[in-house]
């Protein structure tokens, strides 16, 4: 006998055929000693930073960035400061799709790969792709899960983070 | 440097609010309502403004970094978060060594780690693998 609750799918033909498409890219203003030492006074407050974060930096002796340090928070070149999209859509928005009518959007986690580090100087790409969708059964329902992979190499094309992320939507 | 397996990471604890908040919004562009305001914290299902996720990543980096010292090298990292980080709670980042494998670059140590909060909430649960050179 089959069952007649089966359950809802979210994934529509359209996002699905979506899977593989790049969600943004590009590259970030060139990291001053400044960046690193703010990201540093930030993440480590209210205790002063390591030395290595907090040195005078130049050409002659470049700071090394903390590995999850961002360098594409506010402006990139050529895109204007805008306001973060935070909705359980932002993804499908993105892409110029529909997106799924779920409206609670959680954290999945993340998986990062280490390559070089990033130092004073450094000018970061990064490639954002749509790499899944997939489903799952939960308390509340039909869980949709959405991975984005993101690859960032520096300017001698040097891969200095691989990121999967995952957001759970509900 | 004590590398058997079982051997606990000192333990990174900070107080936390909207002065680690607002300041981590400051670097990492995440001026999001409810890290910033307790009513918007309430429209969210929280008693009020709560922590960024991405915060409690560099709290586990500051971890790492202060237990690997300058030998060490992070080569993955994995994070599930599993609460949000409510306003004036103590947050402490731990860890302990899960595996030690011997290599040509040196020692490969896996960590579980994980963050709570004073109130024995979990809040995230991580791992690495760390490369210490010999």
């Amino acid at each position: 006998m089959s069952d007649a609750t089966e359950a809802k799918s979210y994934i529509s033909d359209e996002m699905r055929n979506a899977i593989g498409r790049e969600l943004s890219s590009g590259s970030s203003y060139p990291i001053s000693a400044s960046d690193i030492r703010k990201w540093a006074i930030a993440v480590y407050f209210p205790e002063t930073p390591p030395e290595k974060y907090m040195g005078a930096g130049g050409p002659d002796a470049p700071l090394t960035a903390p590995e999850e340090f961002n360098p594409f928070a506010f402006a990139t070149p050529g895109k204007k400061a805008k306001k973060s999209d935070v909705s359980a859509s932002f993804l499908e928005m993105q892409l110029g799709i529909t997106p799924p009518p779920l409206e609670t959007i959680l954290n999945g986690g993340t998986v990062v790969e280490y390559g070089v580090p990033m130092m004073e100087g450094d000018v970061i790409t990064s490639i954002n792709r749509l790499d899944n969708y997939f489903e799952k059964q939960g308390k509340r329902g039909t869980m949709l899960f959405s991975a984005m992979k993101n690859e960032w190499v520096n300017q001698r094309g040097e891969m200095v983070k691989r990121t999967t992320s995952t957001v759970i939507r509900l | 440097m004590d590398l058997s397996v079982g051997a606990e990471l000192p333990p990174f604890v900070r107080e936390t609010g909207l002065e680690n908040w607002n300041r981590f919004a400051a670097v990492m562009d995440e001026f999001v309502p409810h890290h910033m305001d307790d009513e918007a914290g309430k429209k969210s299902g929280m008693p009020g403004a709560f922590g960024m996720g991405n915060l409690q990543t560099s709290y586990l980096h500051n971890l790492i970094r202060g237990w690997m010292g300058e030998k060490g090298r992070i080569r993955n990292f994995t994070i599930q978060w599993a609460q949000p980080n409510l306003k004036n709670t103590v947050v402490t980042a731990q860890g302990k060594i899960a595996s030690v494998e011997d290599t040509d670059e040196g020692k490969l140590v896996s960590l579980e780690m994980w963050t709570e909060d004073n109130n024995d909430r979990k809040l995230a649960t991580a791992t690495a693998i760390v490369l210490i050179a010999d």
